[in-house]
Formats: C-alpha cells, structure tokens, sequence
C-alpha cells in the first residue's frame, strides 16, 4: 500500500483508531498485536507474496538475538553476531543483487546462470537493515533481546516499514510499551500528525509528481537533448527526488505521531548545503547516521591508526556500500564512490583551513549532487554518462530548447510552470516541513490551511494514476 | 567527585591541536573547529583510553554534544 494512494488515506484512520481503542481497552500488549496486524495487512495489501519473507526475516533475526542474548562466551557471540549478519545481508542479496553478480560473471566471460526472477520483497532493503542495527545493539548489550511480539511490532511497523526512516529498536519498543502522551499534549501531538502527512502528501503529489513528469519526459529523449535541457531534465529529477522522498519521510513521521511514536526527522533542507559533508547531515539522515555509526567507524578503527589516509578508505568504501545499497547496478554504485570521493576531497580541503565564498561553496555542492543524481535516475549507465558529459556546453546548439518547449506544453504550462517554480522556491528559502509542524497550531486558519492542502492533494491524486515512490524501489 | 568536562578538554584539545580549546557541555561538532568524523573516531578512542571504558556503536550515536559524552561516561564509572 502506497502513503499516497486513497486505499492508505482509509487505511490509516481505521489503524490509528483501532490501536487508540485496544490501548485504551485492553492494555499496551494487545494494543501492539493489533498494530502488528494492521502493518501486515498494510504491507501484503499489494504484494501478499512478500509477507512469507518478511515473516521469516523476522523470526530468523529474532531467533539470533535470543540465542545471542542467552550466551556469555565473548568469542561464541561474535560468531552468533556474524551469523546474524551474514543471514541478513544474504537475504538481501539474494533478492536484490543475485541478478547483478550473475551478469557480472556472465560479463566475464564466467558462468552464464538463467535464474527465475523471485521478484523483490518490497522494503527489504529497509527492514533488513533495522535489524541489523537490532543485531549489533544486543551484542553491544545495549538492549535486551526482543520478544517476538516487540520485535514484530518494532520491525513491521507499518509509517517505516517500506521506506523508513530507519529507527532503533529500543525507541520504538519503549514507546510502545511506555503509556504514550495524554490530554492536551496528545492532542498536540495529533494535530502535528495530520499537518505533518498533509505536508507531505501534498510535496508528494503536487510537487514531486509534477517535477516527475518532467524528468520522465528528458529522460525519454535524452539523446535529442541541449545543455540547457539536460540540465533543466536533471535538476528536475533532483527536486523530484527530494520532494518524494522526504515528503514520504514526512507522511512516515505524521503516521508514527498518529500512533503516538516519534520518530527523528530524516530530512533538514538539504539542497542549502554548502559542503558534501554536509549535505549527508541533511539527506536521509537516518541513513547517512546509520552508515556513519555502522560502518564507517567500525571500518575506521579497525585500522592501527586512524589517519586521514584510512579515513579515506574508509570513506570511499563506506559509500561504495552505500551507494550500491541502493539498487543492483553500476549507475548506484558510481553514486556511491562519487560522494565518497568528494567527502574526501572536502576532509582534505578543510585540513588546509581556506574557505570558499558561501555562494560558490552552495553552487559547487549542488551542482555536484545533481550530476550524481543522473546515476540514479538514468535507465543504462550509457545514458547516464551521456546526460553528464552534456552538462557542460561543449557540443552543438547547447541552448537549443525545442525539446523542454515540447514537454512543458504536452504537460500544460499554466498549470506546471507556476507549481514548478513554488517548488524550487520552498526547495531554498522558507521553513523545512519539520519546522512548520514543529511550529503548527491548531486554529481555525491553521486548521483550514491544512485541510486546503489536503484538498489539492486529493484532486492530484484523483487526476491521474498516482505514481510510485522512487524509494519503493530500493 | 571527578570532573569528566575538566579531564575531557585536554583530551579535545589534543586530539584537535587547539591548546585554547574551551569546552562545554553544549560544544559539539558544530560548533568545535576540525572536529569532523576522523577527529570523532579519534577522540572516542583517546576518550576510551583514558577512562578505560568502551563506547559501543549504538552509544556514538546518540552523542550529540560533550553534555552527552560527559553523561555517557559517568554512567559506565558509576554503573546502578
């Protein structure tokens, strides 16, 4: 089930009420098993053949850290640990990136394998990854193990479960069993949640879906395109990206409010960034913290010397990883390695304590993260190395504009251009959504301003087949 | 009573090569000069040598300032 489609719009008051009604009737425990059922049917709405998978990969992870927790044997546990891991990330592999390794070999001249397509259990990338971060915090002793209905209800619950933002264990379990906020503060809290998911229905189905279209049609016919159009295509895929994204991010957090969880913000303007470094501090900061804490320092210190060499290759193989977390291809990866050699880069040039004018240190960082977003959004590598090499004006007719001409009017340029231009405005300038809802309250023009948002999302939605989250593919 | 702020300046300050280095509960990566990812991991081992305590993964991160780290430490000399 899509966050914008009117199946999860019903949905989501039906859950939020019915978990409201068994906590308040039944206790904490009750309440969680009904969470738990909600969440699978909210995940095998649409694909009921991955509930098996996401069914085992829980028991599986959860069985480890029992087993993990009853045993004192320090060198045992690192093994319990390791084989955790190795379940998990096998898992993942062999959903996601078994296709790419055998095409690698086949490209070797290797073993040519047909294996059967098992399809994709949607969120696997997510939820694979929260319970490694389950794993390694209850061999760290840092949490006790789940029991099998905390860690169902930690690991399906269903505002992260596809798409994230990823979550610890321990705040998601404590606040579940905790007694939640009462009276006005919930009340608060409720509010925020539907301001929140408002925010972010609307950046999903006005915006990102507008700049979408956009990009689809560039994309289409990137061979005819100018400089000017591939970069008009490209930024317009980035703000795409940014607005579908962080708008499910907001649509997540406004769900959890619902249910009275809170879970951290995943996104904080992040095309204001002057520096690479900090752009992942704003970009999917679940991730970018996740990647920080889990594998670049324990890579880090498993050097001798923490230097800014083995800084480096931590770095770049940190992103490497990260990159190709996102999809079996090359175009990933090479999204990857291009961050990682461009926090290098910024790590060396901070140790040098030159500065560059604000402006250009703004121009530079975002230049640069839109040429690496053509590696996620390009169809074939060919294509994506294509699009870049035209970024700069080097060939014929750079300012020929016949083909963005040609798109804008099929896709009606009164309506477009102006929603276009709203967007890259709220992009800059203004309050990110986090800090609108952190700010709302509830009155009678804040309350109408909400439910007008709401009203222009639905009719988007209601004007054409909704489209997909970009991140539903990772 | 130890005083973990007063032990961890010349820690920071040494590790960053700031000798002026003032620190607060309130200084974190933000508002400390150099003090990127490599200076964290170095800091945090520096920090663990000198206690003689062990930070696990999952407790580097939730520090969000020195006032964190401070805390942090005196939980694991003081455990309940």
């Amino acid at each position: 089930m899509s966050f914008n489609s009117f199946a999860y719009l019903l949905f989501l008051p039906l859950a939020v009420g019915l978990f409201a009604a068994a906590r308040a009737r039944l206790g904490p425990r009750a309440a969680q098993g009904c969470l738990v059922v909600a969440s699978l049917v909210f995940y095998g709405w649409s694909r009921p053949a991955s509930l098996p998978l996401l069914a085992g990969s829980i028991v599986v992870s959860w069985g480890i850290s029992q087993w993990l927790c009853r045993t004192a044997e320090a060198g045992r546990r690192r093994w319990i640990l390791v084989l955790g891991l190795a379940l998990n990330i096998g898992f993942l592999c062999l959903f996601k990136y078994v296709h790419f390794f055998c095409g690698g070999l086949g490209a070797l001249g290797l073993a040519e394998m047909a294996l059967p397509d098992w399809g994709f259990p949607l969120g696997i990338s997510f939820f694979t990854l929260q319970q490694i971060m389950y794993l390694v915090d209850c061999y760290e002793g840092l949490i006790p193990a789940n029991d099998l209905r905390d860690h169902a209800a930690f690991v399906t619950f269903f505002p992260t479960l596809v798409s994230g933002p990823l979550t610890r264990a321990r705040s998601i379990v404590t606040q579940l069993h905790g007694p939640g906020l009462k009276g006005e503060e919930r009340h608060e809290q409720i509010a925020r949640g539907v301001h929140g998911f408002a925010l972010g229905l609307f950046k999903k189905v006005v915006f990102a879906d507008s700049f979408g279209r956009v990009a689809d049609a560039g994309y289409a016919a990137a061979g005819e395109c100018s400089t000017v159009e591939v970069w008009v295509f490209s930024l317009a895929y980035t703000f795409q990206i940014y607005f579908d994204f962080s708008g499910y991010s907001d649509m997540a957090i406004g769900s959890a409010r619902l249910l009275g969880i809170e879970i951290p913000r995943n996104f904080n303007a992040p095309y204001r960034a002057r520096s690479v470094t900090e752009f992942w501090q704003r970009w999917h900061i679940s991730l970018s913290s996740f990647i920080t804490t889990y594998l670049y320092t324990p890579i880090l210190r498993s050097f001798e010397k923490a230097t800014p060499v083995t800084a480096a290759v931590a770095t770049m193989v940190a992103m490497a990883i990260a990159g190709s977390w996102h999809g079996p291809s090359w175009g990933f990866v090479l999204f990857g390695v291009l961050h990682g050699s461009a926090l290098v880069l910024h790590q060396a040039w901070k140790r040098r304590k030159k500065k560059l004018p604000g402006g250009l240190s703004w121009g530079l960082t975002f230049a640069f993260v839109n040429l690496t977003f053509v590696f996620f959004r390009a169809p074939d590598l060919a294509t994506a190395l294509h699009f870049v090499a035209l970024l700069l004006p080097v060939h014929d007719d750079p300012f020929e504009v016949t083909t963005l001409h040609d798109t804008l009017k099929a896709l009606k340029l009164s309506t477009i251009v102006p929603t276009l231009v709203a967007g890259v405005v709220g992009v800059f300038a203004g309050k990110t959504s986090d800090e609108l809802t952190r700010d709302f309250r509830p009155s009678y023009r804040s309350s109408l301003a909400t439910a007008m948002l709401v009203l222009v999302a639905l009719v988007h939605m209601n004007s054409r087949i909704a489209k997909q989250f970009v991140y539903f593919n990772f | 009573m130890r005083d973990l702020l007063a032990e961890l300046g010349p820690i920071f300050q040494e590790v960053l090569d700031q000798p002026g280095l003032q620190l607060t509960r309130t200084s974190s990566a933000l508002s400390v000069d150099g003090w990127d990812s490599l200076a964290h991991v170095n800091l945090i081992t520096a920090v663990e040598q000198h206690f003689q305590v062990h930070f696990a993964l999952g407790e580097l991160q939730e520090l969000k300032d020195v006032g964190d780290m401070v805390d942090l430490i005196a939980g694991k000399l003081n455990p309940h």
